[in-house]
């Protein structure tokens, strides 16, 4: 009796367990696809929504690469809503199952891949080829380098910059700000004319911190970045406190356009692109839409100033850093022809083509024929040459815990919260994170 | 019958509130599906009226760019095989448990009946490593197998429940026959307990098809998505395009609301059998 | 009879396919999911051994206690809105009225769609530009009174409790109508016969006869609130500055975005503790009352 009662679970135990296989193979067989033409495909996997232009061109790079490699690969590209990549990241790295390519950010966001050796190191293929090596704009690998060894290849620098429309400062009679003071008198002469000084999206966190973190450049400069990155200096530092400050009375004196708090980065922009707010403080990757006069109406109109500092010996200090970074993970199959397409899309002409198309900063040395760069983008390279000193996003710094958390707290200043217990929460929620 | 002056306004009151409730319930619905045929512009004009025409542009924007029609026949495969496999074991457990004669039943049942207290989110993580591990990640099987294990201590509820009032003359009689076990739960028992079975599969289905979690961590591949998690990320990806969005929600509501017309007797059934039986 | 229906073999092929994978994928998953938490893990590099650290970071986390206070807000606000609420409609249902049975269905509908696209129907009503909430309150000379309903960290959990009332009061007047439809009309008109009101009738016959549904509702709904995921994901991710975060958003977010997937399992021992207390506690108050009509 007994031994027939062990066959019977056995049976099941079979049944299922041939279930799980018979699908398990399903999945590998769906891998193993191939591309239009019987070609083998290397997938690059990367942030990107519909509003976003420079997806086109990014598969355009791609496609220039498929056309003509020694490998015969095809480069295909797949486009996820960033929260959407984050959380699709994650998963496929714990399961081994990332695409050949992907997208990173650089510091502490890769870090955890790289430490659960997920991420395919580079050094040596840099080192086999100075000239590759070389070609890099200076220092821009550091933030890709974990104990002394690459494991990412940096394809733009990025930075965040104020956009202003011209024709409204015009208009208005203001000119450029200098300092901090005058960047004041000019949001309050265009709100006392009915004019939306700036706008911002205050539902996506990232974007008030970003705000956030460079007017705190602007008070506490690379003593502050340094500082707090190395551990001598706590997020409840004065300068901290004074930038959200700042903010908080920019608020009261309604120079930010009205709900704002519940805005979306894309409903934020709009209202800049239609002409309907003065001013807008983003990325320089939002060059690529701004520059595309079919979703940007006042295209022509816009300029670009860094934000003056409040400590003008801080002048010059911005938020910025290398940007869309991209790994090879440890699983790709055809290593070499991967590092085949990193190194021709940090060629020249896909650098070209990024800084031409999308007026997106190179990250390699390269001279620039002025001619076909829009103004727009002479603008940024502009503001980006009289950099002093970069100070990378928070968020990118700290990765996912204290980085986002200081997110979420910059996001509660803008909403009103208490500035000093905002950033004494962040503070004390960084000391408790490093051990969970 | 007399009645009271008092008592009309009272019914007429009671009446009215009613109306207002459901009106609450089903308006947004239909504002949903007459702003669905609206331009962005139109929208933000005039959110209250009819559209100019019918227009099914954002439809077919949310079906060939939101991919729509994919995460539907996804979530379709899905909600059908938890379907077929929860009802025909928890069937088969029930009528062990409930009719056959052994010393453990009332053991096992409550077993079953403890998962009905676990919340899904207590096994994510260790479902994910599981998942992992045996290889099943991204594929549609990693959402089935859930759903089937936890939907079978409402289905063993409801079905061991049903399967008590069956008189026992009828099995006596199949047995006399020399009907086997199998010819009498097949062709005997589950067609006189289709309401009961339908009740389960109409729960399930529900379950399954709004599930946004699992599929969300478990499938990967845009190509494997449901519609909760398409719908998700569709709102991601065109956040300003309100109508469009619009659109995709009333492809997703669609069905459940038709399924619902139809069946609703079932479904109010199955979802309120659990608490008042128990 | 006995020779079939006390067939060992018989039962195991019945009972077994079920079991297993019952077994399998959700009993031994609440086990892994305990152990798993006493690691600090990534799950791609091997863990490290903590013991109960993790539970007590957790509640040294802010965000983790903001998100349980929100789960019990949550809890209180659900009874709050779905008892009354959902008996009061059940009680004019109850007396027969014109209709009675297309209200029912009408009322559960909100119930069966799915929790995204309820969530994201919401997010239109409280959109500040076009939604209809802003709209509404203008119409009616309130137009004070608009907001950004959802990025307003006062408000926002409050809105979300409104939903959840929107999508499920119907489901528990349904599950309370089911209960008075049992009791027995011959006690009605015994009281009709008293003279006794309508209130009255409620007051001491309908409610003590229904109170043992309520509270297996009440159990329904307690438990409902802790599991709570898609409304909160969809409609504010947990912000603004987590001020509607719950549980199991802060797992979500612990485990597959900051990939600490120990403390993130830790998160999911509590729920599963708090739900058990949760039906215990009722089993408890119920036990001490047996029914009889």
């Amino acid at each position: 009796m007994k031994r027939r009662k062990i066959a019977s679970i056995l049976l099941v135990g079979a049944m299922v367990g041939s279930m799980l296989v018979g699908c398990g193979q399903k999945g590998d067989d769906a891998k193993a696809e191939s591309g239009s033409d019987g070609k083998e495909v290397l997938t690059v996997m990367c942030p990107g929504t519909a509003s976003d232009t420079y997806r086109e061109t990014y598969q355009e790079i791609a496609d220039d690469f498929s056309k003509d490699n020694e490998f015969g690969v095809e480069v295909k590209y797949e486009f996820y809503e960033r929260e959407q990549f984050k959380t699709k990241l994650t998963t496929l790295m714990a399961s081994n199952s990332v695409p050949d390519i992907f997208f990173t950010w650089e510091l502490d966001y890769l870090k955890p891949f790289v430490d659960g050796g997920k991420v395919y190191e580079l050094t040596g293929e840099l080192d086999g080829d100075t000239e590759w090596k070389d070609s890099f704009i200076e220092g821009t690998l550091d933030p890709l380098t974990y104990d002394g060894k690459v494991y990412a290849i940096p394809t733009q620098s990025t930075l965040a910059t104020m956009y202003y429309n011209k024709q409204i400062f015009e208009d208005n009679g203001v000119e450029v700000p200098e300092t901090y003071e005058e960047f004041l008198e000019v949001c309050e002469t265009l709100k006392n004319n009915d004019v939306t000084p700036m706008t911002l999206a205050a539902t996506t966190a990232w974007v008030p911190a970003e705000f956030v973190q460079q007017l705190a450049d602007g008070i506490g400069g690379m003593d502050l970045y340094n500082g707090i990155v190395d551990g001598s200096k706590k997020w409840n530092d004065e300068a901290h406190i004074e930038a959200g400050k700042e903010v908080q009375n920019m608020i009261d004196k309604g120079y930010f356009q009205d709900g704002m708090l519940g805005m979306s980065e894309d409903e934020a922009k709009a209202l800049f692109q239609q002409g309907k707010a003065a001013m807008y403080y983003m990325g320089a990757w939002e060059v690529s839409t701004f520059i595309n006069e079919e979703t940007t109406p006042v295209s022509s109109d816009i300029g670009v100033f860094n934000m003056p500092a409040k400590n003008p010996e801080n002048d010059g200090i911005i938020v910025g850093s290398v940007d869309s970074s991209y790994a090879i993970a440890e699983t790709c199959k055809n290593k070499e022809a991967a590092i085949a397409f990193l190194k021709y899309y940090t060629s020249v002409p896909a650098q070209e083509k990024l800084v031409y198309d999308q007026g997106r900063l190179p990250s390699i040395k390269m001279e620039f024929d002025e001619s076909k760069l829009k103004p727009l983008v002479i603008d940024v390279m502009e503001v980006s040459k009289n950099a002093k000193g970069m100070t990378p996003w928070w968020d990118r710094v700290f990765g996912a815990g204290e980085g986002v958390e200081f997110n979420n707290q910059s996001l509660a200043i803008f909403g009103g919260d208490d500035v000093q217990t905002a950033f004494d929460d962040l503070e004390s929620f960084a000391e408790n994170n490093a051990d969970r | 019958m007399r009645t009271s002056t008092r008592e009309k306004t009272g019914f007429i009151i009671k009446f009215i509130i009613l109306v207002i409730f459901a009106i609450t319930c089903i308006y947004p619905l239909i504002w949903l599906v007459l702003n669905s045929f609206k331009t962005n512009d139109q929208l933000f004009e005039n959110p209250w009226g009819l559209p100019k025409s019918f227009d099914i542009k954002n439809y077919i924007v949310a079906i060939t760019e939101g991919n729509i029609g994919t995460y539907f026949i996804n979530s379709v495969i899905i909600a059908v095989s938890a379907v077929l496999v929860t009802v025909v074991l928890s069937s088969m457990a029930s009528y062990a448990i409930s009719r056959m004669e052994w010393k453990y039943s009332k053991v096992m049942l409550n077993v079953f009946l403890l998962g009905m207290m676990i919340p899904v989110y207590a096994t994510i993580i260790p479902l994910f490593s599981i998942f992992n591990r045996i290889g099943i990640l991204n594929t549609h099987l990693s959402v089935i197998i859930p759903h089937i294990a936890f939907g079978f201590p409402m289905a063993i509820f409801i079905l061991t429940g049903f399967f008590q009032t069956i008189p026992r003359d009828i099995e006596e009689a199949a047995v006399m026959d020399g009907c086997s076990i199998f010819r009498i739960f097949f062709r005997i028992i589950m067609p006189i307990s289709k309401p009961s079975v339908v009740t389960v599969a109409v729960v399930v289905f529900i379950g399954v098809w709004n599930d946004l979690l699992m599929p969300q961590i478990f499938l990967t591949d845009a190509t494997k998505m449901t519609l909760p998690v398409g719908l998700n990320s569709f709102k991601g990806m065109y956040s300003t395009d309100y109508v469009s969005m619009i659109a995709a929600v009333v492809l997703t509501v669609i069905p459940s609301v038709i399924i619902y017309i139809v069946l609703h007797k079932n479904i109010m059934e199955g979802m309120v059998a659990g608490a008042v039986k128990g | 009879m006995n020779k079939i229906f006390g067939n060992k073999k018989n039962i195991a092929l019945f009972v077994l396919p079920a079991f297993i994978i019952y077994f399998i994928f959700a009993l031994v998953p609440i086990a892994y999911n305990f152990y798993i938490s006493l690691f600090q893990t990534d799950l791609m590099s091997p863990g490290k051994f903590v013991g109960f650290q993790n539970y007590v970071n957790l509640f040294k986390d802010g965000t983790f206690l903001k998100a349980l206070k929100n789960n019990v807000f949550m809890v209180i606000g659900s009874l709050i809105a779905h008892l009354p609420v959902a008996l009061f409609l059940g009680n004019i249902l109850f007396q027969k009225i014109k209709g009675s049975h297309f209200f029912q269905t009408v009322f559960f509908l909100p119930s069966v769609i799915c929790g995204v696209a309820v969530g994201m129907i919401w997010t239109f009503v409280y959109n500040s530009e076009f939604g209809l909430l802003n709209r509404i309150l203008e119409v009616i000379g309130l137009g004070d009174l608009q907001q950004v309903w959802l990025s307003n960290k006062e408000i926002a959990l409050f809105c979300i409790i409104i939903v959840v009332m929107w999508q499920f009061v119907g489901y528990h007047m349904v599950i309370q109508l089911a209960a008075m439809k049992n009791i027995p009309d011959s006690l009605y008109e015994a009281a009709k016969i008293d003279g006794a009101s309508k209130w009255v009738q409620f007051r001491s016959i309908t409610f003590p006869l229904i109170k043992h549904i309520l509270k297996i509702d009440a159990v329904l709904i307690i438990t409902g609130s802790l599991k709570y995921y898609d409304l909160v994901a969809v409609m504010t991710g947990g912000g603004p500055n987590h001020s509607t975060e719950l549980m199991s958003t802060y797992m979500y977010y612990q485990g597959f975005r900051t990939l600490k997937y120990g403390y993130s399992a830790a998160i999911g021992v509590i729920l599963l503790l708090l739900c058990v207390c949760a039906v215990w506690l009722s089993n408890r108050i119920f036990k001490s009352e047996p029914i009889e009509y």
